[in-house]
């Protein structure tokens, strides 16, 4: 990937797509946050975020 | 911790065959000689008192509570040149709690809050202020002047007496040390810094062989050096601020002394005295001074003319003279109010020189410096408390220079001047988070620069941790070959560990504190001087110099100055301790006889090192057996042992009064006062890991010390929630099955670092050559030594001047111009352009999809142009992704969003992998023997016992023996095999662990041979094998060093762009280096085209034409310089070599090549 003009290409892309949620290291509620939007928790004004974990299946590799 | 574990072997002659006491004390017969058992339980409950680390909070807290208060005392008043009516005076100062403000609500800040967020652990201080504002004067209270980081575990600290349960729910460790700071999200620790001590006569011989008497002032105000030097029989004053010494004679005259008598007198009339200072009184009749003026002139002559800044105030020579006697030499001593203001000053000088007379007729009188009572430990509180006081000036001066140009202005701005407007608080915020962020401490005013003082806190194991926060730095030198400050003293003994200390330059240097040691903190003088005078002192203020060294007195010093006499000094340093013990003096106050000097020092200042001993009283343990029960059922604690008299605090010094008893068969001697709590406590707190410690060959002990920091364990309950650039964990960590009483007491059973392995010990393969060892592959699937590899990423988003920003996205879509297989690496992420949690991470994978904005050249016009426009349209952006670098996959494990002040979105991704011990990982028994895995062996290939079933994890070769004598590690095995037969723990404790006779007993009832030694079946053939196999349970431990972070090779690679040499370091993808010894051997053996493949053609080979004319570089068929194309030929050289050549001829240095024919 060498440095094409991807800026309106993704930024378009990026917002069509749904927002992905955490979960509020403070409260322990969901929240979806926005790419721009302000790192703290609407409810207790806490910073601190988690992705929650994936739901898709993911298969390993035990060893 | 059952109480029915007996801890030390039964003395000898228990019960009735009490005969070897009867020999010595009759009083004896009538009392039960019998031990206390488990008064080793005193360690625990000092340590419960204290902290493992108590010494940097103790330090802290003294900081916050008392010293913080002194400083502002000492600045406390800011007045203005432009306004005499002004002044502004700081009343009070005190430091909250930590909190954070942020868009305008603050809420408690918690340390764990702080290592996410990569915040600062910090509290605002705020002060009381009177001030005046026009004609009145105003009174504030709580204005913030800036943030104090703090300690955790201060008294400030929110952890502070926090129970278990809220500190789990604030996500900390309970057996977390603390004492460390938390700057930008980095655990920082203060390393204890070790020093002469100050304010005390050290008498030495310089360089030059002179003896001379040295003394290191320092007040809050300054510091200084003075030094008293015996040259040519006669005595000079050296100092920094005087460029030639002066004789002693006339520093006395110029402090008011008139005649040569009262000179004779103040250092002693006693011949020996007199004989040794008659040159010096000669001199200063020939330099034909005889008043003070005269001997001011002369000293004023030989100040070093330092050109101050700032317009100087045109002293004349004799009143700077003046100044330095007053104010630098022997700053510590006051003046006296009266007549003869220096006379104390002249006393002390007189001091001097009489110990430097001394030690030249008696060289044995020369102090040592290496002895650890004249050493002073500078801790957290006291360098940050030099560092804030600092500060606080500086502030202060920044806030009167804004005041001063507020008030020299005029009309209604002047009048309705706030000075409260012009506080700012980030002098003070920035200046102490700075500081302790990098470590340099650079004071000014002290000309004090000092690097490494902090070091960001080690969190590889529980162990690692705490051994760094018991650390001590000292000031010397690496590099020197000296030995002396490195030798282990026999005053380090139970302050010091004798084995932790690292192996190479800062051998002996860098030391640890032993397990009961306590460093004090200053504790006020005036009420001890109170105390003294109280006692029947004499006051020094009311006598002369032959009073001061009769024989009949001895002269008393506290911290370093002498206040007094007193007749009969055994009496008054048995009421004063008694006064000790009685709580009436603080308990760290020392006192101590020194009958060679006939001197009785006090001291009560800071960094003193003390530890607990059990009191002796007549030949008998105050400390009795129903004690140790009532501290069991948690009646009494140490603190109540402390003011009944039982135990007591004693310092270096005070240890030299002492006679102390290492254990309770050596108490009936006379005299005895003290008696050790328990000999293990020498050990600090990473040597007391190792079981059975002294039966090893002490080196081996102090190899464990470096490595039981290296053990991949635990590092504390909650380290799944730390976001650690590195975490090495364990996933099966067990406790070992061999304990030593430390291990109990510094909690490292809760957070273990190795498992018990089941070890056999015998030759296997030819793959245990050299320390290897063999693992049984069944071991490894069963989950032995596996680990934990955690390691933390993280990516921010700048906001660029110009309005652009980072972008973080999602993967590109695969409709767009890219192949398939340029997508894969963007499989991990999902719509927020993050790596969903739980995706597996190959080589390449991008887990952060952050793309820069790059301006294009006519955006850039644009917003030149029209400022205000908006650019974000104009920017083309450039990837700079996070992508994962590796070999084996790795794991997200947590994605973590957040934000701080500086950067509005932080993102932190904590991958993970568990790493199964293969060929190459590094192991270590907790004896100093390391080895790294040689073969993995499938289990029925393993030897195994056809009795049980018993088959090793680990196979060690004997041979690791003979030579290392670490019997220890024997031990343990037998111990430990008689442990798990028994179904209990035993204990290796230093000096006083279970007995190998014992152990091999309880083998001996459960079947099994008494020197530990099984018939084993060789798994390969079946046969029994020939040789018992001495085999059983010993800890291991895994080290962090992993050949999959070591592994590198490379063919053909990257190459530096300058040079065109591979590059260096497994981390660019580097080549091997045939280095200058590798060279040298080819060289030696003429291998030629080996050498120039290797050094040219494999490497960095080049065509270069070089001219045959004037031997330069030019073109090809063409050289610049003769402007002919004649003679220039092709050359190849490497390129380094064509680089080095056009380099010197850019410095103007010509090189020229010379062509012929091979």
């Amino acid at each position: 990937m060498s440095g094409g003009v991807l800026g309106d290409d993704l930024e378009q892309t990026g917002r069509e797509l749904p927002k992905v949620s955490y979960i509020c290291g403070g409260c322990g509620r969901e929240q979806k946050l926005d790419k721009d939007a302000v790192i703290r928790c609407m409810h207790c004004s806490h910073r601190i975020f988690y992705k929650r974990r994936e739901k898709k299946l993911l298969q390993y590799l035990a060893r | 911790m059952s109480s029915s574990r007996k801890e030390m072997p039964p003395p000898p002659q228990e019960g009735d065959g009490n005969d070897f006491h009867e020999l010595y004390n009759e009083a004896k017969l009538s009392q039960p000689i019998k031990k206390i058992e488990e008064k080793w339980k005193l360690v625990p409950a000092f340590l419960r008192l204290r902290g493992l680390v108590k010494q940097h909070i103790d330090s802290f807290n003294h900081f916050l509570n008392v010293d913080i208060k002194q400083v502002i005392k000492a600045n406390e008043l800011i007045t203005s040149e432009a306004d005499p009516k002004f002044y502004m005076k700081f009343t009070y100062i005190s430091i909250e709690k930590p909190k954070i403000e942020e868009d305008c609500e603050s809420h408690q800040l918690y340390p764990n809050e702080c290592r996410i967020r990569d915040l600062t652990y910090a509290a605002t201080i705020t002060v009381d202020l009177e001030y005046t504002k026009g004609d009145r004067i105003y009174i504030k209270k709580g204005v913030s002047i800036g943030r104090m980081p703090m300690m955790l575990g201060a008294s400030n600290c929110w952890l502070n007496n926090m129970s278990n349960d809220m500190l789990a729910r604030n996500k900390e460790c309970p057996y977390d040390p603390r004492g460390y700071f938390i700057i930008k999200g980095v655990e920082k620790v203060l390393l204890i810094q070790e020093q002469m001590s100050k304010n005390r006569i050290i008498i030495e011989q310089d360089p030059k062989k002179n003896f001379c008497a040295q003394v290191t002032s320092s007040t809050y105000t300054t510091k200084s050096r003075t030094t008293i030097v015996h040259k040519n029989e006669k005595f000079y004053l050296k100092h920094n601020t005087l460029a030639e010494d002066i004789p002693i004679v006339v520093a006395f005259k110029a402090m008011g002394m008139q005649c040569d008598q009262e000179v004779a007198q103040i250092i002693g009339t006693e011949p020996m005295y007199l004989e040794g200072l008659a040159l010096s009184l000669q001199e200063c009749s020939q330099l034909n001074i005889l008043t003070q003026s005269q001997a001011l002139e002369y000293m004023g002559s030989k100040v070093k003319t330092v050109k101050a800044f700032g317009p100087s105030k045109s002293k004349t020579p004799s009143d700077e003279a003046r100044d330095i006697l007053r104010n630098v030499v022997l700053a510590h001593i006051p003046l006296s109010k009266h007549h003869m203001p220096y006379f104390q000053k002249c006393r002390y000088m007189g001091l001097m020189i009489r110990r430097v007379i001394e030690a030249v007729n008696d060289p044995t009188k020369l102090d040592d410096k290496d002895y650890y009572g004249n050493k002073r430990l500078e801790l957290a509180g006291q360098l940050i408390s030099l560092l804030f006081e600092d500060l606080f000036k500086r502030f202060q001066f920044d806030l009167q220079k804004q005041i001063d140009s507020a008030l020299s202005r005029t009309g209604a701005r002047r009048d309705n001047f706030d000075a409260i407007t012009c506080i700012r608080q980030d002098t003070i915020t920035s200046g102490l988070e700075m500081a302790i962020a990098s470590g340099n401490w650079v004071l000014k005013r002290f000309k004090m620069e000092r690097i490494g003082v902090t070091q960001p806190l080690s969190r590889l194991s529980y162990i690692a941790a705490i051994g760094m926060m018991t650390r001590i730095n000292s000031q010397f030198e690496k590099t020197r070959k000296i030995s002396g400050p490195r030798a282990l003293q026999p005053s380090h003994w139970g302050i010091l560990c004798p084995a932790d200390t690292p192996e190479g330059e800062s051998c002996g240097l860098v030391k640890n504190l032993a397990l009961t040691t306590h460093v004090t903190t200053d504790c006020p003088e005036a009420p001890l001087h109170r105390i003294c005078i109280d006692l029947g002192m004499e006051d020094a203020a009311l006598l002369g110099g032959d009073e001061l060294y009769s024989k009949e007195h001895v002269l008393i010093f506290l911290n370093g100055q002498p206040i007094g006499v007193h007749k009969q000094p055994q009496k008054f340093v048995r009421n004063f301790r008694f006064l000790r013990k009685r709580g009436r003096i603080q308990e760290f106050v020392s006192i101590y006889l020194n009958d060679q000097q006939n001197c009785i020092y006090i001291a009560s200042d800071g960094g003193r090192l003390v530890r607990p001993l059990l009191v002796v009283e007549k030949g008998k343990l105050k400390l009795q057996q129903r004690d140790i029960e009532d501290l069991s059922l948690g009646l009494k604690d140490f603190n109540d042992f402390l003011k009944e008299g039982l135990i007591e605090y004693l310092d270096v010094n005070e240890e030299n009064n002492a006679l102390i008893a290492l254990n309770e068969e050596l108490l009936s001697r006379e005299h005895t006062t003290h008696m050790e709590i328990d000999p293990f406590t020498i050990l600090g707190c990473v040597a007391g890991l190792i079981p059975y410690p002294h039966h090893n060959q002490s080196p081996r002990n102090t190899y464990q010390c470096a490595m039981g920091k290296q053990a991949i364990g635990t590092c504390g309950y909650n380290q799944l929630n730390r976001v650690d650039t590195l975490l090495y964990l364990m996933v099966y960590p067990q406790k070992p099955l061999v304990k030593t009483r430390t291990i109990e007491i510094n909690n490292f059973e809760k957070l273990p670092a190795g498992q018990n392995a089941s070890v056999a010990i015998m030759s296997y393969s030819g793959y245990d050559i050299e320390d290897a060892v063999i693992l049984n592959r069944s071991s490894l699937d069963r989950g032995f030594a596996r680990a934990l590899y955690v390691r933390r990423y993280q990516a921010d988003i700048k906001r660029y001047s110009n309005g652009s920003a980072d972008v973080i996205m999602p993967a590109t879509l695969p409709k767009e111009k890219h192949r398939q297989g340029m997508f894969k690496k963007f499989h991990a992420l999902d719509q927020s352009g993050v790596a969903r949690v739980g995706e597996a991470l190959n080589s390449g994978d991008i887990f952060i999809n952050k793309y820069a904005p790059v301006q294009l050249a006519d955006a850039a016009n644009q917003t030149l142009s029209k400022p205000n426009h908006q650019p974000s349209d104009n920017f083309e952006y450039k990837p700079r992704p996070e992508a994962y670098k590796g070999a084996n996959p790795a794991y997200v494990d947590r994605v973590i969003m957040t934000s701080t002040q500086e950067d509005p979105f932080l993102i932190k991704v904590i991958t993970r992998q568990t790493r199964v011990p293969e060929i190459g990982d590094k192991f270590s028994s907790r004896h100093g023997q390391k080895g790294v895995v040689g073969l993995i062996v499938p289990q029925e290939d393993m030897p195994f016992s056809e009795r049980n079933g018993w088959c090793p994890d680990l196979v060690m070769n004997p041979h690791g023996f003979p030579s290392r004598m670490t019997v220890g590690k024997m031990i343990e095995l037998i111990s430990g095999k008689a442990g798990v037969l028994t179904g209990a723990c035993k204990y290796g404790t230093a000096f006083s662990g279970d007995p190998v006779e014992e152990m091999g007993k309880l083998l001996v009832k459960n079947g099994y041979s008494y020197d530990g030694k099984d018939v084993l079946m060789s798994g390969i053939s079946g046969e029994i094998l020939p040789c018992f196999v001495f085999s059983g349970p010993i800890y291991y431990q895994r080290l962090k060093h992993m050949v999959q972070d070591k592994m590198h090779s490379r063919a053909r690679g990257p190459k530096s762009t300058l040079t065109r040499q591979p590059t260096e370091g497994r981390s660019r993808d580097g080549g091997l280096r045939l280095g200058e010894m590798e060279r040298d051997c080819l060289i030696g053996y003429g291998a030629a085209n080996l050498l120039l493949e290797r050094l040219m053609i494999s490497s960095d080979q080049f065509v270069v034409w070089v001219c045959g004319k004037c031997g330069f570089i030019g073109y090809e068929g063409m050289c610049s310089y003769c402007k002919s194309g004649e003679q220039v030929c092709s050359v190849k050289m490497p390129y380094a070599c064509k680089l080095l050549l056009q380099e010197l001829q850019s410095m103007n240095i010509r090189t020229q090549i010379k062509l012929a024919d091979v």
